[in-house]
């Protein structure tokens, strides 16, 4: 996820589109060709998408190699502020003959106004839907019709440690839930505190925790309640929210469990909290972090350089013995509905086994594609990661990044702020957030 | 780059060329005009360029920010028409009983603390040599020239907090290691409001150079003479200070004080990208943003906004009563 | 005429004693002055400094110690986060600070110039609802500019200049207008009234006045605002991205802020790109000083 720099304009987008749509009428933008009509073949394709630094580079590097063999011509945009920008953009009838989305809100919205092209007409579906962890597109998903293709993952359902230091302490990697806080206590019992955590995330500070929520909702009470709790119709006060809450409360908020306090989590940055569990003298066992913590400007350099022998990784030890997988990705659109060289570059990034060649060399990106040859990431640690996530029972799409903005990125956030430093009560954070939800 | 450049430098030779020409015209065709009319028109025609420009970017953004306030607004789409009820819900809301406390704060320490640092800075670097003076002044004026995401990457630096035992990046937590206590969050300590203090002095070191700059013009202006005329009499420095320098620099105190808390009022960046509001902190601007942008709330957002125009009504007032007095002196 | 001249001749000369300033104590008093200033000055610049040390830092230290630490170990010092910032990037630096040039020049000069002939009009010139109009002024003063982007941007997409320089020249001359009629008219308010009336009885036109008498003597209020104009459009974030985007067109507080990385995990190349961006401003503000210590509003007092 992309709260920080995203969280500056997250429901811009929405607010803008919205109220343009609302102000001019009926006279709205026009909405892209049909499906049906004559196909085009475009020279140039443009390209929009979020991401950053090494990963945009390499992403080209991809894209332009094999553009070159077709004779296609593509025009990248990239966007740290996508929402805004691909909004603006749609509204002048300037969009992008392909979007790249960073959360699936917008996409949908975007589906439900007629501007994307359903994505059976652009690609081969059905091979797609059996090569992707399954889930993965429900949240592209629309009233039945998929909309986004997949063409970057990433996993969220981790805890970290330091292999070493860990092993040395002769602990072993918990299978289930009850495992995992014996071995917290065993931890503490040792004199050390088990876990390393912060929140701080600037402007966006507080999104660490709502991972923590959503991954322990779909661990306690399952897909179902999950997908019903992101579209609303479970509240957060709720005996099946509250269980996830309880997790949260056993795991972080019990006294001597955090390194420097639960209370100064918000404090502490996110970026560089589980690095105090890499020094000599480690000052915690275990951290728990999206799958980008691997990334170069994490972990401390040393640390980074021999990843394989330093740091170990399991996944959210079971609760009720399911195996669900917390994640986030960037899903492909057409906002061109029929061109044959639209078509083309889409396939290429989801089914064509060169496509990622130089984005896993970063170490920040994954395919979602189970055909994707595992030997091509960098190192073991990525591999198990995508190992796990692809032998998940089932993956669904980080719940906050699909809520209404005034909670996914407002009360959501805030809310968890003030639980964990103790301003508010349970019941008031809870009764707080659901109080902030949309009604109409 | 050159085409650019060059764009630029187009840009403002049509500007530049073109506004004058408009504003001839104006004023030709004004005095094309029998006489009364020309005297009458005039003024009109040569103001509404500027109004013009007003008129499309602020006016009536905010006549619909106005009508905006009272209709229902949810995921951006204004809904139907509700009354009062944005405001109603805005104040039996907690939280936001506390921002507009923070707000009343913020208006009540920060434009004087300000204005008044500007005016010591102004009035010692005055007694300094012209070298002193120049390097002092462009000291105290650097923080105006660091971007949003500079200050804030800075402040960062100073409030940063790592846990007991580990090496601190936060320069306050250094210090207070330093001298054998525990790190502290700063930012999260809200007795007394203190992390709203801290957040006013990220504020006032941005700003304090703005109001040094023109104050200490303004005490540069005041006529050599009048002073020594003080001195003959025997004056105290202080009292040649209070008695005759500042009454003549007083408009301009005035005309800082007043841009000064115009822009407190507004105050959002800063506690965007410190705090984003946590821990009590939150100002009406960044509600405003929050409403608008995150939480896709146009209804809600309008009527933040309205309040604080409401807020402004006392210092409209005051600028009319001065503008009065101003006008009856000359 | 020749009045005018001389009034506005005494006031600089009355304004400026540069050298000497205003000491009449020297001595102890003075260096109980200097003390003061330098402890002011170096308070306010701890924080920069900060920033500067982390700008020529490794990552790798800046996140794990503190950056009076390189005092310990100058050794660490590097330029990689420099020629990263200037070489990497998915804008590059040279283009993001033309465009900025490109921005805030214009979007600096055409504002002032609409402003000084309202304000011109505002102070010299009677007419009904003359005050009406300022207090609307003064009202808009505080209306957040973001109120308007959303309006904005629907009108600027039926212009059909969307994403171009044009549409940031006109925001930020429209939000930056209200303020410069005020700071122009309290200036203008302040000068002596006796120039324009002598003037007027030599029988010069309004026209003639402006330009051949205020203009000149307004020129360190004009200076001055021109300054704060071109600062508030440079560091400007969040109208240049609604209105510009990242494309081609990006300008440096864009670039910036794209340094950042998806995660923030690049907050080390924001220090030096912050520093990059810093260049211009101060290029200006030194450019432009003396206008500052000659006394700038020295029109505010009344004559």
């Amino acid at each position: 996820m992309r709260k920080k720099s995203l969280a500056l304009i997250a429901g811009l987008a929405a607010s803008s589109l919205l109220l343009t749509g609302c102000l001019s009428g009926g006279g709205g933008p026009e909405p892209g060709a049909t499906e049906t009509g004559p196909a085009t073949a475009k020279d140039t394709i443009q390209v929009m998408y979020a991401f950053s630094g090494d990963q945009s580079t390499a992403f080209q590097k991809d894209m332009t190699t094999w553009a070159d063999s077709q004779g296609i011509k593509l025009d990248f945009i990239q966007s740290n502020e996508f929402e805004v920008q691909i909004t603006a953009k749609i509204q002048s009838g300037n969009a992008p003959d392909i979007a790249i989305f960073p959360q699936p809100g917008i996409l949908r919205q975007l589906a439900k106004d007629g501007q994307v092209a359903d994505l059976s007409t652009q690609v081969d579906l059905p091979k797609l839907q059996a090569d992707v962890v399954p889930g993965f597109l429900d949240a592209a998903t629309v009233d039945g019709k998929t909309y986004g293709a997949p063409m970057a993952m990433n996993g969220k359902s981790f805890y970290w440690y330091n292999k070493p230091a860990f092993e040395a302490k002769g602990y072993t990697v918990p299978a289930t839930h009850a495992e995992l806080l014996t071995l917290l206590d065993k931890i503490k019992a040792d004199g050390t505190a088990p876990l390393c955590y912060g929140m701080e995330s600037g402007s966006a500070t507080g999104w660490p925790a709502t991972d923590w929520i959503e991954d322990y909702v779909l661990q306690t009470s399952g897909t179902e309640v999950y997908d019903k709790w992101v579209a609303g119709e479970i509240k957060f006060d709720s005996p099946e929210i509250r269980k996830s809450f309880d997790v949260y409360n056993q795991i972080l908020m019990t006294p001597g469990n955090v390194f420097g306090g639960i209370k100064n989590a918000p404090s502490n940055a996110f970026a560089q909290a589980l690095n105090p569990m890499f020094e000599k003298t480690p000052k915690c066992y275990l951290g728990k972090q999206g799958n980008f913590v691997t990334q170069k400007g994490f972990f401390p350099d040393d640390v980074f350089a021999k990843l394989d022998t330093q740091v170990g990784m399991f996944m959210t030890p079971t609760v009720n013995g399911e195996h669900p997988v917390l994640g986030g990705g960037d899903l492909a659109a057409a906002l061109t509905k029929n061109d044959t060289n639209v078509k083309k570059v889409l396939a290429f990034m989801t089914s064509d086994p060169t496509f990622g060649e130089n984005q896993v060399k970063t170490g920040a990106w994954l395919s979602p594609l189970k055909s994707f040859p595992l030997d091509k990431y960098p190192n073991k640690v990525l591999q198990d990661v995508v190992k796990s996530i692809q032998s998940a029972s089932v993956f669904r799409f980080d719940g906050s990044d699909q809520m209404p903005g005034v909670v996914g990125s407002g009360a959501f956030w805030t809310g968890m702020v003030n639980y964990t430093s103790g301003r508010s009560t349970l019941d008031e954070t809870l009764k707080g957030i659901d109080a902030k939800w949309p009604t109409e | 780059m050159v085409e650019k450049l060059g764009l630029a430098l187009g840009a403002v030779v049509i500007g530049v060329v073109g506004a004058v020409a408009l504003f001839w015209l104006l004023n030709k065709a004004c005095e094309m005009l029998p006489r009364k009319w020309e005297n009458r028109l005039k003024p009109y025609a040569l103001i509404l360029p500027a109004f013009a420009v007003i008129g499309i970017f602020l006016l009536y953004p905010a006549v619909e920010t106005v009508m905006s306030s009272f209709r229902k607004g949810s995921y951006g789409r204004l809904g139907r028409w509700v009354g009062f009820d944005n405001y109603r819900r805005l104040f039996t809301d907690p939280d936001f009983i506390n921002t507009l406390i923070n707000n009343v704060l913020w208006i009540i320490v920060a434009p004087a603390l300000i204005v008044a640092m500007g005016l010591g800075v102004a009035v010692l670097v005055d007694k300094l040599n012209a070298r002193g003076e120049k390097i002092a002044k462009s000291i105290i004026f650097l923080p105006m020239a660091i971007s949003m995401v500079g200050a804030s990457t800075i402040w960062n630096l100073v409030f940063a907090w790592k846990p007991e035992g580990q090496p601190q990046i936060g320069l306050f937590n250094q210090i207070v290691v330093w001298f054998g206590g525990a790190p502290q969050t700063w930012l999260q300590i809200d007795m007394f409001r203190f992390n709203t203090f801290l957040l006013m002095m990220v504020y006032v070191w941005t700003q304090v150079g703005y109001s040094m700059v023109l104050l200490s013009s303004a005490l540069k202006a005041v006529p050599e003479d009048t002073i020594e005329a003080g001195r003959i009499d025997g004056a105290t420095e202080g009292k040649i200070f209070f008695r005759i320098i500042l009454p003549q620099a007083w408009p301009t105190v005035i005309t800082v004080f007043i841009t000064v808390l115009i822009g407190v009022m507004k105050v959002f960046d800063i506690v965007y990208a410190m705090t984003n509001g946590n821990y009590t902190t939150n100002v009406l601007g960044n509600a405003f943003y929050g409403a608008l942008f995150k939480a896709g709330d146009p209804g809600t957002a309008s009527a933040i906004v309205v309040i604080l125009i409401v807020a402004i009504i006392p210092v409209l007032i005051y600028q009319v009563r001065q503008f009065r007095i101003q006008e009856a002196n000359s | 005429m020749s009045t005018a001249t001389q009034t506005v001749k005494k006031k600089k000369d009355a304004g400026r004693d540069e050298n000497s300033g205003r000491s009449v104590g020297a001595g102890k008093g003075i260096l109980i002055i200097e003390i003061i200033v330098v402890i002011m000055c170096l308070l306010w610049l701890i924080p920069t400094i900060g920033l500067f040390i982390a700008s020529i830092r490794p990552r790798s230290e800046s996140n794990s110690n503190g950056w009076w630490n390189v005092f310990a170990n100058p050794t660490q010092i590097t330029i990689d986060n420099y020629r990263e910032v200037l070489t990497t990037g998915a804008i590059p630096m040279g283009q993001a600070f033309v465009n900025s040039i490109a921005v805030a020049v214009p979007a600096t000069v055409i504002p002032i110039l609409i402003a000084a002939f309202a304000a011109y009009v505002f102070t010299f010139m009677k007419f009904p609802g003359r005050d009406a109009l300022f207090i609307l002024i003064v009202g808009l003063l505080v209306v957040p500019n973001q109120v308007a982007f959303v309006p904005l941007s629907i009108i600027f997409q039926q212009m059909g200049i969307n994403g171009q320089f044009a549409t940031v020249w006109l925001a930020h001359a429209g939000f930056g207008m209200p303020l410069a009629l005020y700071i122009l008219r309290n200036y203008m308010a302040s000068l002596p009234k006796s120039v324009v009336e002598s003037a007027e009885i030599d029988g010069a036109s309004h026209w003639k006045t402006f330009w051949q008498l205020i203009i000149p003597m307004s020129t360190p209020a004009l200076a001055s605002f021109a300054i704060f104009q071109f600062l508030w459009v440079w560091n400007d974030l969040l109208v240049a991205l609604i209105f510009l985007g990242q494309g081609d067109n990006a300008v440096l507080t864009i670039a910036v802020a794209g340094l950042l990385g998806s995660r923030g995990e690049n907050w080390h190349l924001v220090t030096a790109g912050a520093f990059v961006s810093m260049i211009m401003p101060l290029i200006v503000f030194f450019a432009l000083q003396r206008y500052f210590v000659r006394g700038l509003t020295s029109g505010a007092v009344k004559g």
